[in-house]
Order: C-alpha cells, then sequence, then structure tokens
C-alpha cells in the first residue's frame, strides 16, 4: 500500500438507511477525486431497515411486507441481493484505484475482508473468504432457492457467492462493491443476531431451513456487545492494512454531498 | 490468455473504447477493463437519443456482487444501443470489441477523440500503473 495513504476511522452513530447510503456514496466520489484517503467507516442503523442492491427487482409484494412492519427500504449503489439490516455492525471500506496494482472485484475483496476475518478471529470466530474454500471459486455467484416467495431468490444470504465470509459452510459476512472512476467501496454487514420471525415474514417460511447463514449470537452463544465488534474489526483492519487507524470526521465537502445523495429519489424509504 | 488491445481504436484512462467512423463513435469496454469486473450479470445503458457528456458515466454494469459505472470518452447523443447485452451481459465478457460493443454515438465534431489514447499509449499507461 502507498506510503503517502492516510487510513482514517469513522464510527458514526446509528442512522437511517437513507443517509448510510448517502455518506457511503459521499465518501466514494470524494476519494475518487482527492485518491489520498483509504476510508474505514463503521456504522450501525437506527431502525430495521432492508436494502436493496442497484440491480435488484424490489417487488410490489415486499415492498408491502416491509411497510407492514415499519421496515425502511433504501436501495444501494453497489450491486448484489437484498439484504436485511437490524442487530448488525456495517462496515465499509472506500480505497483510491491504484491503492494496490490488481483491482479485480476478487483481489480487493480479499484485500478489504482480510480485516474482517482478523476482526472476527479477534472475537473467537473462524471465518473464512469463500472464494478460497468453495465451490463458488470460478467466481461465478450461485444460489438461488425454490418455493418461496420470490424475493427469497435475492435474499443475500440465501445467495452464496465467493465473496462472503464463511464460518464452516454457513455464511456469516456478505458483501458488495461500488466502483466508478477513481475510487472502490465495499460495505457488508457483520450480523450479531438475527430476527427470525422477521426474516420469515420478508423472505418466506423455507428461507431459515433452506439455506446455511449464521450470527455471531450462534456462532458463540453468546451476543457480543456493539462495542466489541467495532473493537475486534478495528484491531483486523489496522493489522490487515498495516496502518494505524486515525479516528476522523465527514469532511465539509463529504456532509454537502451526503445531504444532496439522502434525498435523491431512488434512495427510498417507508414510513 | 493475452489481454487483448488492437490498434485502431481509441481508448480513454477509465478503460472505455472507441471505434471512430466518421461522425458515429462505437463505444466499448476494454478487455482489462471486462477482466477486473469478471462474469458480467447485469448492464444498464442510455436510450436511443440521450446526450451524453465525455468524461460522465452513460451506464452501469455489475459483476458478483459489483456495480461500476461506465464512463463516456466523447459527448454527443446515442443513436443505438445493444440490446442483446440486456438479456445476455456477458457477450461482453466473450468479445468486448465486437459482439460486445455498449452504444453508438453522433458526435457534433470529432475534437474530443484527439485527448483519447492510441493502442500504444493504453498500454503504456497500464505498464506505468502496474496493471501489466
Amino acid at each position: 500500500m502507498g506510503e503517502g495513504i492516510c487510513v482514517r476511522l469513522l464510527i458514526d452513530k446509528p442512522a437511517d438507511g437513507a443517509w448510510n447510503m448517502a455518506v457511503d456514496e459521499a465518501v466514494l466520489r470524494m476519494t475518487s477525486i482527492r485518491r489520498n484517503m483509504l476510508t474505514v467507516r463503521l456504522y450501525m442503523w437506527e431502525r430495521p431497515t432492508v436494502s436493496v442492491g442497484y440491480f435488484s427487482r424490489l417487488t410490489e409484494g415486499l415492498l408491502d411486507r416491509c411497510k407492514k412492519r415499519g421496515i425502511d427500504v433504501v436501495r444501494r449503489l453497489s450491486g448484489g441481493g437484498i439484504v436485511f439490516h437490524d442487530d448488525e455492525v456495517t462496515y465499509s471500506v472506500v480505497l483510491p484505484k491504484g491503492l494496490i496494482s490488481d483491482c479485480s472485484v476478487l483481489t480487493v475483496c480479499k484485500f478489504v475482508s482480510e480485516g474482517v476475518i482478523i476482526g472476527l478471529s479477534e472475537l473467537g470466530v473462524d471465518g473464512r473468504l469463500a472464494h478460497s474454500v468453495s465451490a463458488c471459486a470460478s467466481g461465478r455467484v450461485e444460489g438461488t432457492i425454490h418455493g418461496a416467495l420470490p424475493n427469497a431468490a435475492e435474499f443475500c444470504y440465501a445467495i452464496h457467492s465467493p465473496t462472503d465470509i464463511v464460518v464452516g459452510s454457513a455464511k456469516l459476512v456478505g458483501s458488495a462493491q461500488a466502483r466508478c472512476n477513481g475510487a472502490i467501496l465495499q460495505h457488508g454487514s457483520v450480523p450479531l443476531g438475527w430476527d427470525k420471525d422477521m426474516l420469515r415474514h420478508l423472505f418466506g417460511d423455507g428461507v431459515l431451513e433452506r439455506h446455511e447463514f449464521t450470527s455471531l449470537e450462534e456462532l458463540l452463544s453468546y451476543k457480543p456487545s456493539v462495542g466489541d465488534v467495532i473493537e475486534a474489526l478495528c484491531v483486523g483492519f489496522e493489522r490487515a492494512f498495516g496502518r494505524a487507524l486515525h479516528v476522523g470526521k465527514l469532511s465539509d465537502d463529504e456532509v454537502d454531498l451526503a445531504l444532496r445523495l439522502a434525498g435523491r429519489k431512488w434512495i427510498l424509504r417507508c414510513s | 490468455m493475452e489481454l487483448r488491445i488492437p490498434e485502431g481504436l481509441l481508448y480513454s484512462p477509465t478503460h472505455e473504447w472507441v471505434k471512430v467512423d466518421g461522425n458515429l463513435a462505437t463505444i466499448g469496454i476494454t478487455d482489462f477493463a471486462q477482466r477486473e469486473m469478471g462474469e458480467l450479470t447485469y448492464i444498464e445503458l442510455p436510450d436511443v437519443g440521450d446526450h451524453i457528456e465525455a468524461g460522465q458515466p452513460f451506464g452501469v454494469i455489475e459483476s458478483v456482487k459489483a456495480s461500476e459505472e461506465v464512463y463516456s470518452p466523447v459527448s454527443g447523443t446515442v443513436v443505438k444501443v445493444n440490446e442483446r447485452l440486456l438479456d445476455d451481459p456477458t457477450i461482453v465478457n466473450q468479445d468486448p470489441y465486437g459482439d460486445g460493443w455498449l452504444i453508438v454515438v453522433e458526435m457534433p465534431s470529432s475534437e474530443e477523440t484527439k485527448a483519447l489514447l492510441t493502442a500504444q499509449a493504453y498500454v503504456e499507461m497500464l505498464r506505468r500503473e502496474g496493471r501489466l
């Protein structure tokens, strides 16, 4: 990693989905221009929220089910499927292109996921990148389900991908990237626990039985605190990047851009 | 397989290629770009009649959970869109300089193409960036 690169750490208070996604995009856009900083951002969601990948189908059925339970819906700039964010810590890492010589999707994923994997090991969880251990090594996104609600087929944790962090064969951390001219964003969810009734409501009865995914609570037999998970991830990213993380804040132009993006039409919210 | 960078096309630093024929520019993404992304799963392109600006994004591609913007090397009006890609974006992976073309743009002038890179200059840029 280049010597002149500063590694900034942002730890944000829980916020709504539109703001969370707008900040991720603002950091991506400004990094694309400035290209002198790697940002690690850790954040939470102030209300349960469904996020939908850039190309994911948001059906009226799913939208109705979200409205019935007061769940926000937001569209992500990144690819991938549909994620239910509730009891989790979300990470995002934004790096300028050129920081590492090979910027292929999987290489960037390995670079960023290494920090998450080390962080998980600090918590006593032995995670691996699915790319290195499974039949997903071809690079194809695999997996659909049958007989459940249509959106279950796009539920991120029902799809196994080479970019997942798995424990054994169960998916623990899903991630997605958004890439623009000069920078790359990878964000992902580290679930502390799952609200299983809500998952059934959103994605159908079969979603829990047919798919292997897990949470820190299931793996550790207790639920770690948000603070412990954040601390472990910070240790992980510091070791993976070989640099100290400097606690920082959004710049004024990042805040201005995030405010404009948060009001954009395609970042939805149900109320 | 060796990276393909055909002579006779022009290239942008953001990894798009342009084939100029009079005032028409056919635009696609390079072999380097499609390899960096991996197998494409979705593609979003502008409509015929849309105006696009040089250096600005005109489309989005997605692969293995990563979305990426595609930038226009020239300004002009979109006169043709490769609709086959909407059903099968992997055509871009298989034949980025042929059947995998994205759009055709009518340029008011070919002035902007002078700022684009030749095949040799594009290779040199990739070498400088440590990507070859």
